[in-house]
């Protein structure tokens, strides 16, 4: 090059931002196969046709019933989405799924999210209980449950999955990493013979009372948060764990945030997904606490984005009911939409929408290419996940049941993965939870202001876009939490001795 | 009245209100905001007919108390501390009798054909801005069409409502038992639940017309000019309660080993909570005393530039006591959730925000020219 040497190139391009930290999208262009936009195009027209078909005929009707009783259970929704066959759209056909890209994932939620985010918690809130079974790696345990919930799907009788963590006393204490061992958990596992005896009562489990896979996340020594992390499965119906009550909330109604209670539960050891304390984890090179906080991170970096994908979906819901009403709507005896302080908050409200996609679908890019997806993304992997018949799978997933093929996975993402791609992946997700609800937020205020009364009113739906927003400036931690993970992982990544939460 | 028995009777009231509030209020504020939000089951309107909430700016001749919006907006600010809904009302009682009060003024004789007009709330569109709505229409004393989000349509006998009168805006009065006034059920709004809120349909009913028949708008717009104060107010208390609320939580919640009110990310959300209210405290003592000087265009301008600034700083308030509450906040437990829907339905009093930001610059230029 004329003006730039290569070493001079390869110096100047390690100062900030580095080309991973800043340009994930410019990178997928080449290095993400050319099926997985074909994959965006099919779960985009689903999610429409579904949209249109099931979703806005009965999005208000449901929400009522809600409002009526704080413990209506949505159940007809969860078996028709299983009758659209949604609970398995996105798991690799290598584990019984159909195998449409985890990429396509997103943009279907926003779809969703544009109706009625409450109901489609039913279907995000699944793949999130995915989401946090995947960084275990426990081939044989996922095998197992994502084969079920498929067989159960194709039954007629589906089984989801939630996540279960949050404490009535430990919210930010059990959800982020950095302040493990400051905080007052509850939630322990106990070492039998055979097993863990698990007592915990956990809280605001999204889905909690509509999934039957319980995805706990536990520690085996109150006092050594950091090293003691345990995730096991736990489905419906095992002895010592039962259903609480259903927290009256603000919005997102459909979608029930449960009280989960488990008293002297015993889960055997087959059903053990991740114990960091297990030899090969606590005598490796990074340690326990390093494969606790990775995990942790492949289960936000993945689920912030999809938060993302929600709240542009939600800010989409305002701006498109809002342009709706402005172009019926007489006031001063003009169309409401000819009033130029109408055009100018509509316009507002479509930029919202698309700076909103744009930052978390940087967030999934990166995770594609250094968080939870990168193996998923690989060409020859992606190929060969794609394009094989679902039944060389099923022949060949007894072998899932060999230790190996867990070795091999928690080799390759957490040996050797990086603190560089881990910062990257979940400070972008951050980054996107917090832009998508801001400006989510910021487009059901606006469309409360141009709608005035009428946007009062249940039946127009935009009352309702405000109500579900809130909800996502708070779980997946606030966004203040957010804030302080983008510190940690892109802001004073390379400052030294940082403390944090002083 | 000399200006210290005025202030006494402030100050009865303030006390009466927090009294009210705190007994009568608080235990039943999670039960008010249940669907399906319609306060016609409780007696609420009976004790606050009884304790005079509804006479306050009654003149002495229709057998009212004869005050003005500042006894209005001290009595708003303490109730809305607990709920708002209770304090909306109020307001939307009062701003109704504002209408019948200058109607009265131009020579009508509405308010005394209203015998319970002290007693009972009066329904009224509060959050209805007269440029923005789609209005019955009114010929010869009988009115057809809808008037859309009247609250307390289904427990007022009387309905104060604008009408397209020859294609001029009159207000007119509607008996609402009238068999051809049907009321629908309540209405699901995002906030102020135990505030109700009905459609009238009018189906050839009985109307007429009060005051002046070409006075429409101007009536609606001195009455949003002495109650924006009232409004104001009831946007303080919200404010005020979600404060208090995040306080005694931020002391209570341990996170990290620590009350979360020692963290410096809490103080700085605490403090931008509580300077919004401080400036809202400070708007308010400014202004509750010198609303006798209410023909001034300055006062005037001063009250709507107050209620337009505190209702956008109240959702931001609001927003930030429940997101110190975390996922509690999001629930019905705390009440924070409510007050955020209520800060934002608040927003909405007098019509579209932003048709009332206009309005108000339009305002401000004619006072200059």
């Amino acid at each position: 090059m004329r003006y730039i040497s290569t070493k001079e190139k390869k110096m100047f391009l390690e100062q900030r931002p580095w080309i991973s930290e800043a340009f994930n999208s410019l990178q997928s262009i080449h290095t993400l196969p050319r099926s997985i936009y074909h994959d965006v195009e099919t779960a985009i027209a689903i999610a429409r046709k579904f949209n249109k078909e099931v979703l806005e005929p009965i999005y208000l009707s449901e929400e009522l019933k809600c409002m009526q009783d704080h413990n209506y259970l949505a159940w007809d929704f969860v078996k028709k989405a299983g009758e659209w066959r949604f609970y398995s759209l996105f798991v690799p056909k290598l584990f019984g799924g159909q195998g449409l890209n985890f990429f396509a994932l997103y943009p279907f939620m926003e779809e969703i999210a544009s109706v009625c985010p409450g109901l489609g918690h039913i279907i995000f809130v699944h793949y999130l209980g995915i989401a946090t079974l995947f960084p275990s790696m426990n081939a044989r345990i996922i095998n197992k449950v994502l084969r079920d919930v498929a067989k159960s799907e194709k039954e007629g009788t589906p089984r989801l999955l939630d996540l279960t963590i949050t404490e009535p006393e430990a919210g930010t204490d059990v959800q982020e990493p950095i302040i493990y061992g400051k905080g007052n958990i509850n939630g322990t596992a106990t070492k039998v013979k055979g097993g863990y005896i698990i007592n915990a009562r956990k809280i605001f489990i999204s889905n909690g009372h509509l999934s039957y896979w319980h995805i706990v996340n536990v520690w085996e020594d109150k006092k050594n948060q950091r090293e003691t992390a345990l995730q096991c499965v736990i489905p419906n119906g095992t002895k010592g764990f039962s259903f609480g009550r259903c927290e009256k909330k603000m919005g997102n109604l459909a979608s029930t945030a449960s009280e989960l209670i488990f008293e002297d539960c015993f889960v055997p050891n087959e059903w053990v997904s991740m114990r960091v304390q297990d030899p090969g984890i606590k005598n490796s090179k990074k340690g326990p606490y390093w494969y606790t906080h990775t995990l942790v991170d492949f289960v936000t970096s993945s689920s912030r984005a999809g938060v993302g994908a929600i709240a542009t979906g939600i800010a989409r819901s305002s701006y498109e009911r809002t342009k709706k009403y402005v172009t019926d709507k007489i006031a001063n005896n003009d169309r409401l939409i000819n009033h130029q302080w109408v055009q100018i908050l509509l316009t507002e409200m479509y930029k919202n929408v698309n700076i909103a996609r744009l930052t978390y679908l940087e967030s999934v890019y990166t995770d594609m290419l250094q968080g939870l997806f990168k193996l998923l993304s690989k060409p020859p992997v992606h190929i060969t996940v794609t394009y094989l018949p679902r039944f060389i799978f099923t022949l060949l997933s007894p072998l899932l049941n060999l230790p190996v093929v867990t070795w091999f996975f928690r080799k390759y993402y957490y040996d050797l993965y990086t603190d560089t791609e881990r910062n990257n992946s979940t400070g972008w997700a951050s980054t996107a939870k917090i832009t998508c609800s801001e400006l989510g937020n910021r487009n059901a205020n606006i469309a409360l202001d141009i709608t005035g009364d009428d946007g009062l009113r249940h039946e127009y739906g935009i009352e309702k876009t405000f109500r579900d927003i809130k909800l996502l400036e708070i779980y997946e931690s606030t966004n203040q939490i957010n804030a302080m993970n983008i510190c940690h992982a892109m802001v004073t990544n390379d400052c030294n001795d940082v403390i944090y939460y002083k | 009245m000399n200006t210290d028995t005025y202030k006494d009777e402030i100050i009865q009231f303030q006390d009466m209100a927090k009294m009210f509030s705190t007994k009568r209020l608080l235990p039943f504020v999670e039960q008010n905001d249940e669907y399906p939000f319609s306060v016609a089951e409780i007696d609420y309107i009976e004790d606050m007919s009884s304790l005079g909430f509804f006479s306050i700016n009654l003149s002495h001749e229709y057998g009212g108390i004869g005050c003005g919006s500042d006894v209005i907006a001290t009595l708003c600010l303490e109730i809305a501390q607990v709920d708002a809904s209770i304090a909306t009302i109020i307001l939307n009682h009062a701003s109704a009798i504002t209408i019948l009060n200058m109607a009265a003024y131009d020579g009508d004789a509405t308010l005394s054909e209203i015998i319970n007009a002290g007693s009972k709330p009066v329904a009224f569109q509060l959050y209805s801005h007269i440029n923005a709505m789609s209005l019955p229409v009114y010929d010869n004393g009988i009115i057809n069409g809808i008037a859309k989000t009247v609250v307390c349509g289904n427990i007022a006998d009387y309905a104060i409502i604008p009408v397209n009168n020859n294609n001029s805006i009159s207000y007119c009065c509607v008996k609402i038992d009238d068999n051809a006034v049907i009321v629908s059920e309540p209405i699901v709004m995002l906030g102020m639940h135990a505030c109700p809120v009905t459609d009238l349909h009018f189906n050839n009913s009985k109307a007429s017309i009060i005051g002046n028949a070409e006075k429409g708008s101007f009536y609606f717009e001195a009455m949003y000019a002495r109650m924006a104060l009232c409004a104001a107010a009831i946007i303080a208390g919200i404010m005020k309660g979600s404060f208090k609320q995040a306080l005694i939580y931020t002391q209570q919640r341990q996170q990290g080993g620590r009350a979360i009110i020692h963290w410096p990310q809490i103080q700085m959300m605490l403090s931008e909570m509580k300077t919004a209210i401080d400036y809202a405290e400070c708007c308010l003592q400014y202004l509750i005393p010198q609303e006798k000087s209410i023909n001034t265009h300055l006062h005037e301008l001063y009250t709507k530039s107050i209620f337009l600034t505190l209702s956008e700083m109240a959702i931001s308030t609001t927003s930030i006591g429940v997101q110190l509450l975390g996922g509690n906040g999001y629930t019905k437990d705390y009440h924070q959730e409510k007050r955020l829907r209520d800060a934002r339905q608040a927003k909405s009093f007098f019509g579209m925000h932003s048709l009332k930001k206009i309005d108000y610059i339009n305002q401000y230029l004619k006072s200059i020219e």
